[in-house]
């Protein structure tokens, strides 16, 4: 779907009634499947990235006067659901502080790797050690591909911040990525 | 032209995130229905809400009023008139 296409739609579910609400609903039918799969990614589970979208695409809805011209629907969307994300990430913390430790976002057991599967299991889990910003930010520039000022833009930091966030987090993933088997950059050096 | 260390890191970074951009993350079937369900909820509760607060906000009104009118002097000097129903010496 085109921005314009977004911009046209938006108008449509601003000015509300059935017109509008059914504008939304084509709205929610374009921009689910990238929504869950963001929210997969930086949670680690599809079933909370699917609670955190609907919430993401509800308050969207309530909101949707505000999106402005449209244009930047998917931006705006990622926005809010990229903050809706790192809350219900936070409140998981805080409701598996005392039970068993990251079980939320645990990543599964490397079993007998092979091939592409194993390179699969080594970067979820990988990622699922991470440090939470550092996870984001990768996910946001190697899965999404969004240039850095996007990024800045998601996270809501400057650009430099984005930059410097995001080259810590090259360097962490590389480490870890190594140390669990996976081959970096340079397989050659000593 | 060689590329810089930041280039070659980046290449493989997107050769590794690549098993993630490519596969499909499944959504559950019911997904799009669920969130349809929600906002059509949303929808009717905005669509009943304003003539409800009118209804609520009339009623509050009237009975605002009732009770001002039997307050003033002239109202109770006709109820007390119009005590027919007592028994009269």
């Amino acid at each position: 779907m085109t921005p314009s296409q977004d911009a046209a739609l938006v108008k449509a579910a601003a000015a509300g009634g059935l017109a509008g609400q059914q504008a939304f609903e084509k709205l929610v039918d374009h921009h689910q499947a990238w929504l869950v799969r963001l929210l997969t990614h930086l949670l680690g589970s599809r079933s909370d990235a699917e609670d955190v979208a609907q919430d993401a695409f509800v308050r969207a809805f309530l909101a949707i006067a505000e999106c402005g011209d449209g244009e930047r629907f998917r931006g705006w969307l990622r926005v809010m659901a990229r903050r809706l994300a790192f809350n219900f990430r936070r409140d998981a913390r805080t409701r598996t502080r005392y039970e068993e430790d990251g079980a939320a976002i645990a990543p599964e057991r490397v079993e007998a790797p092979s091939g592409s599967v194993e390179g699969r299991q080594i970067l979820t889990r990988v990622l699922a050690e991470l440090s939470y910003p550092y996870r984001e930010i990768l996910v946001l520039r190697f899965v999404e591909e969004l240039p850095i000022n996007d990024i800045a833009e998601v996270l809501e930091i400057g650009e430099s911040a984005a930059k410097m966030r995001l080259s810590r987090a090259r360097g962490e993933f590389q480490q870890l990525y190594e140390r669990r088997g996976g081959h970096g950059p340079n397989p050659g050096r000593a | 032209m060689a590329q810089t260390q930041d280039e070659l890191e980046s290449d493989w970074l997107h050769a590794v995130f690549s098993v993630l951009r490519d596969e499909a993350v499944a959504i559950s079937a019911d997904f799009g229905l669920r969130v349809k369900h929600e906002v059509d909820q949303l929808a009717a509760t905005r669509d009943i809400h304003p003539p409800s607060a009118v209804a609520l906000l009339g009623s509050v009104a009237l009975e605002t009023t009732n009770m001002a009118a039997s307050l003033l002097p002239g109202a109770l000097a006709a109820r007390d008139d119009d005590d027919d129903d007592e028994p009269k010496d």
